[in-house]
């Protein structure tokens, strides 16, 4: 096989929204470096000259990259517009059900594990997204929630003495 | 040499040291591709174990340890764009597009013939030139080392060759988040928003799981299907262990390029691997090959990270001067030990000094062996269903997260970055830079305010000694000649040449 073969490429935005989305990232870091420029201020003057100093690098970066990014919306609205309504939705796009998943996912996760506690959040957490990603069989469903805790367990309770979060809620109701 | 070769090999050769190796390389290759645990985590929890073991063996099981969970760090790289340790993130530009393209176990094959050549390559350069090496390391004074860590950050900018832009507004996002918690010089809080847990700053741990594996996961809940796009494996390791020797100056060149940071303290085996991958990728005939497959890209960082890590152990026994937290670690069980590092280690304890670098030679076998071993079992994972890998690793990161300083917040900093890595994934913005200005930040103020200090606080001191002034030079080149290069060449479509015109 040639060296050369390029690798399947991941399902990508059109050019006007992933410009746009850029421009508004790059906006948000602008911002960003500007308020910690801003907050260096604070700081006792031994204490101000390498923030600042990053902070200014951020800045020129951020403003360069929002001036393209702004620049290649530009140029992709003019393309769009001979065609039609938008750019063309790109081949092999996620569904948006399964974009809202993924986004959500680790933050519910992390937030269950918090009251619930490692343990018992895992196991819904692996079942339920097991499920809402099309898993429906019981057996494969259990085999992996007892084996991946199973592994964690010995690998990190077992093995390396380290126990893992437990639940708040628990706590709050044993008071 | 062959003397202390033969030292070495009389102090190694018996059943205890090799058993204890064999042990904390088969520990080591599972600690290191669990997200989140790595060699710093393996060796902080196995010091307690070698209090009770002679000193060679307690620093050969160290060692060994180390050198796998460090080199089995880049299987994940390759194989779930999922670096187990900061030095293997370049290995995830060319080592995951061929395991998309079904040559994970050649990738893996590619991994481990070059980290074993170097690995071999800086051990001996270590017994052979260590001392004058360490001059050459003394060499560098606090604005080379600022210079060098500026240069580094400068080489991972610019590897977004899309927009450099992106890349420098990314490093300084890295840069700033090694300021939050407590001022190096005067030790007052900074960008902690009073908040208790930012006291101690942001872990490294949360923000590259964050940043990699939980992005990765997100994008695998998005792709669904497998990672192998083929649906099957092509090659196999043994092809990718002969396939390193076909590239021999890329594997020369990464492997002098690795041993080169490696000696000079503190810069590390992560800023080593960038540096070598943007060299073979400048030096290279093809470079749009980098980024899509090209064994070049797989066999550059191996080969300078672990020849790195070889070659740190020169300032370390030498001077005592850790080049990175490994052999910081490594210099703690030797004083527990009761044994001083320094240059007269090498004349009083020849045995151990001699045996510890035979062993890391035999541990650099040893890995070899059993990951030749374990290799198409662990790339079999390219073949499992994302929306069955998805929920197990997903859980697997909260726990290795959570493991490294048992903090809630850490796995808040890990949603937090994974949710941010997607958004830059999505809109084209470099996470390397990012994890490298994390990296590489605490040194590069240490070295900033130190090089202002000796200079009473004047700021042309990285200008006027000649090898700051070179290093920083070349950093802004490499930021502004392809911004520089991309403005002419925009001008020129703009304006075509008058002869064409005039035709």
């Amino acid at each position: 096989m040639s060296d050369a073969a390029a690798a399947p490429r991941r399902p990508e935005l059109g050019a006007r929204p992933h410009a746009i989305g850029s421009a508004l990232l790059s906006a948000a870091g602008l911002i960003a470096f500007v308020l910690i420029l801003l907050e260096t201020g604070s700081f006792s003057p031994e204490a101000q000259p390498f923030p600042r100093l990053i902070a200014v690098v951020g800045m020129l970066g951020a403003a360069i990259a929002f001036g393209q990014s702004c620049r290649a919306a530009l140029a992709a609205g003019r393309e769009d517009r001979p065609a039609g309504h938008g750019a063309a939705v790109p081949s092999g796009a996620p569904s948006w059900r399964d974009v809202v998943v993924s986004y959500a996912g680790p933050p519910i996760y992390g937030a269950t594990l918090l009251l619930l506690g490692f343990w018992l959040a895992s196991v819904i957490f692996l079942v339920g997204l097991l499920w809402v990603l099309g898993e429906r069989r019981p057996l494969v469903m259990a085999l992996i929630a007892g084996g991946t805790l199973g592994a964690i367990y010995l690998v990190f309770e077992a093995g390396f003495g380290i126990h893992l979060p437990g639940s708040l809620l628990m706590q709050a109701l044993a008071k | 040499m062959l003397e202390n070769l033969a030292i070495g090999l009389w102090t190694v050769l018996a059943w205890k040291p090799l058993s204890i190796m064999f042990l904390a390389t088969l520990a080591g290759l599972f600690v290191g591709v669990v997200p989140g645990l790595g060699p710093i985590t393996a060796m902080a929890l196995l010091i307690p174990f070698t209090f009770s073991m002679d000193p060679l063996s307690a620093l050969l099981a160290l060692a060994s340890i180390s050198v796998a969970a460090n080199c089995s760090g880049s299987f994940t790289s390759i194989l779930l764009n999922v670096p187990g340790e900061t030095s293997a993130a370049a290995t995830c530009y060319d080592g995951h597009p061929m395991a998309r393209q079904g040559r994970a176990t050649v990738a893996i094959g590619l991994s481990i013939g070059a980290s074993f050549f170097a690995a071999v390559f800086g051990v001996v350069l270590v017994m052979a030139i260590a001392e004058p090496l360490i001059d050459v390391a003394l060499a560098f004074g606090p604005p080379e080392y600022f210079a060098l860590a500026a240069i580094g950050i400068a080489f991972v900018a610019s590897l977004s060759q899309k927009s450099i832009s992106k890349g420098l507004m990314m490093a300084a996002l890295g840069l700033w988040l090694s300021c939050i918690g407590v001022d190096a010089v005067v030790g007052e809080m900074r960008f902690t928003f009073g908040l208790l847990d930012l006291q101690d700053g942001i872990g490294l741990v949360p923000v590259m799981t964050g940043i990699f594996a939980i992005t990765e996961i997100m994008l695998w809940i998005q792709e669904r299907g497998t990672i192998s796009q083929i649906g099957r494996l092509e090659g196999s390791v043994w092809q990718g262990i002969f396939d390193t020797f076909r590239y021999p100056v890329a594997l020369i060149r990464s492997t002098l390029v690795g041993a080169w940071i490696g000696i000079v303290p503190g810069v590390g085996a992560t800023a080593a691997s960038f540096l070598a991958y943007e060299v073979e990728k400048r030096a290279s005939k093809q470079p749009e090959r980098f980024g899509t497959g090209a064994p070049e890209g797989v066999i550059a960082p191996e080969a300078a990270n672990n020849s790195a890590i070889s070659a740190s152990l020169a300032p370390a026994l030498m001077l005592g001067i850790p080049g990175g937290a490994t052999t910081a670690l490594l210099l703690v069980a030797l004083t527990v030990h009761g044994i001083r590092p320094g240059t007269l280690l090498f004349s009083t304890q020849p045995g151990l000094v001699y045996g510890f670098l035979v062993g890391l030679l035999f541990g650099a076998a040893m890995f070899l062996l059993v990951s030749v071993l374990c290799a198409r079992l662990l790339a079999m994972v390219t073949l499992v269903r994302a929306e069955l890998l998805a929920p197990i690793f997903l859980v697997i990161s909260f726990a290795g997260v959570f493991a490294q300083d048992q903090k809630f917040s850490d796995i808040v900093v890990a949603v937090l970055f994974g949710l941010l890595g997607c958004a830059a994934q999505m809109f084209g913005f470099p996470t390397v830079p990012l994890v490298l200005g994390l990296v590489l930040g605490k040194m590069l103020e240490t070295s900033f305010y130190q090089s202002l200090a000796i200079s009473g606080g004047d700021w042309t001191v990285f200008f006027t000694r000649p090898l700051s002034a070179i290093l920083i030079a070349t950093a802004l080149l490499i930021i502004f000649l392809p911004m520089l290069k991309r403005a002419v060449a925009a001008g020129r479509l703009r304006f075509p040449p008058r002869s064409e015109n005039a035709g």
